[in-house]
């Protein structure tokens, strides 16, 4: 797929749950060729978006295309590979049959020894799905997003159940794959901060649209940590600070804690029960955008 | 064709590797059978007659329920919503199914025969057992078409009791536990109203030189198809608006 030819389009979309707005009037469209990481905050409609490109949900009103057809076309769907966020395998099948089953679907398929090892199933090949933990079954259902060949991949929080070293192996191995199938790759992920050396941008799903991050904006946030401390004094920096206050605890963000720690010590503020975290992603989605 | 076999190998391998499938649609059917037909088989005729009725019973169960449970579960179940996402067509995903009702429908009124060779005067030839499996496969369609729409009206939880309810009721009034002469006489009346009343007339007629094939119950059968097709339509213009 050409970086130029569009990929995905939604026109005028229109979605409701249960009452409640998910998209109005929703316009996007995407070129091929390209990682890309959705972000959001719990709630945003990240999974729903998955959702209508997969045609698993319909919008109320407005177009999906994928490749230029309806999501639900079998043309569409040969050349679509998707991981949901709940997975689940019937629990009395094989890894190695359900590889098979899954490869027989698509005229063209990753032969399934690539499939094991490229995913690292390699010692449960021959273990029915319910042996599997979770990150196993994680795998499991990225090898079979794999399986066909596909050239738009669609991933829902892909790295949820897997550790730390997985985690930057799924993310060499989709750059990769992307790069040589020229795919477009579209993944929702907790630990946006983790992948910004592989993904081409960021997108923040907000109140129904589609705002595009930077790398270097990502980046910037990678270090923001969250400062709190009390004191019985009042502090002066609060607006400065962008600090909330309650009762007479103070808290606020910063990308230099070091600095910020210093500053309060400079200037003879009176203060106790000092802590300093790193922010986890999700908190720095909600907290920054 | 790679497709179709392997669906149909799929469903097999989650059918027969589950032993809760296994026990309540192909073992039960011989079982009840055992408790309740066998001492009542006192010569060919009756053992004869009880295992087309039990064939019927077991054959109306694997389609039906597996069409209701399959049905009830493509909204929720993940695995379910992930199938949707493969490039199966439609066609390929409900012959499947149909295929490996037809396969494990088979396989429980293969159990049924086995039992009545073993512990009845059956004297039923392996040409008629067939010729009583071939008129269940075609007389199924109804029942697969009730799997459906039962399978659209009820979620997961609710649907497998709903469906063993509709399955255990329609059985027993339709005639195929004991002959509708023998029931009650208000269930004699309502019995001719059900299909799987027609369903038995569909192999009673192999067994039982008294008993004729009557084009009414055909019409029945095919009118049941009809109704079912009209309603599986209906609901699924509800959901659109809804």
């Amino acid at each position: 797929m050409s970086k130029t030819s569009i990929a995905i389009e939604l026109k005028n979309v229109n979605f409701s749950y249960n009452n409640l707005d998910v998209f109005k009037d929703f316009n996007f469209q995407i070129e091929g060729d390209q990682l890309i990481s959705l972000i959001g905050v719990n709630g945003s409609g990240k999974s729903t978006f998955l959702k209508l490109l997969l045609g698993l949900l319909s919008p109320r009103s407005g177009e999906v295309r994928l490749l230029g057809l309806h999501p639900r076309e079998l043309k569409v769907r040969s050349q679509v590979g998707s991981a949901l966020q709940e997975i689940d395998f019937p629990s009395n099948v094989r890894v190695g049959e359900m590889l098979d089953f899954v490869r027989a679907q698509f005229k063209d398929s990753h032969s399934k020894d690539s499939l094991i090892k490229d995913f690292s199933l390699e010692e449960f090949k021959n273990k029915s799905c319910s042996q599997l933990s979770g990150g196993m079954k994680r795998r499991l259902a990225l090898a079979c997003a794999f399986a066909g060949k596909p050239k738009i991949v669609l991933l829902d929080e892909p790295s949820t159940g897997l550790d730390v070293q997985s985690r930057k192996q799924l993310m060499t191995n989709l750059k990769k794959y992307q790069q040589e199938q020229k795919a477009l790759v579209i993944m929702i992920s907790h630990y946006p901060t983790e992948i910004i050396d592989s993904v081409d941008h960021f997108y923040l799903l907000k109140n129904g649209a589609l705002e595009i991050i930077s790398r270097e904006r990502m980046s910037s946030l990678k270090q923001v940590s969250e400062i709190t401390f009390t004191s019985e004094k009042p502090w002066s920096k609060v607006d400065e600070k962008k600090a909330t206050i309650k009762g007479n605890h103070y808290r606020f963000l910063s990308t230099t804690p070091d600095q910020e720690i210093r500053d309060l010590c400079q200037q003879n503020f009176p203060f106790r029960n000092l802590r300093v975290n790193p922010l986890d992603s999700q908190s720095m989605i909600e907290e920054m955008f | 064709m790679k497709q179709m076999s392997s669906n149909i190998l799929l469903q097999l391998r989650i059918s027969l590797r589950d032993p809760g499938f296994m026990f309540t649609s192909i073992l039960l059917p011989a079982c009840l059978y055992w408790f309740f037909a066998v001492p009542e088989s006192g010569n060919s005729y009756i053992a004869n007659f009880l295992i087309a009725s039990f064939s019927a019973f077991a054959f109306f169960g694997v389609m039906f329920l597996q069409h209701a449970v399959h049905t009830s579960q493509e909204k929720h179940n993940p695995w379910s919503l992930y199938l949707q996402t493969l490039p199966i067509p439609k066609i390929t995903l409900f012959v499947s199914r149909f295929v490996t009702a037809v396969f494990l429908g088979s396989l429980s009124c293969v159990m049924i025969y086995g039992v009545a060779q073993f512990f009845t005067p059956s004297d039923m030839s392996l040409t008629l057992f067939t010729h009583i499996l071939f008129r269940l496969i075609l007389g199924s369609v109804p029942f697969l078409l009730m799997g459906l729409l039962v399978g659209r009206l009820f979620n997961p939880k609710s649907v497998v009791p709903t469906a063993n309810f509709i399955h255990l009721l329609f059985s027993f009034v339709g005639g195929l536990w004991k002959p509708p002469e023998i029931l009650p006489e208000m269930l004699q009346k309502i019995s001719p109203l059900l299909p799987t009343y027609h369903y038995g007339m569909l192999v009673w007629s192999l067994i039982s030189p008294e008993i004729l094939l009557q084009n009414s119950s055909l019409y029945y059968l095919f009118g049941f198809s009809g109704v079912l097709l009209v309603l599986l339509k209906l609901t699924d213009r509800l959901k659109k608006f809804s």
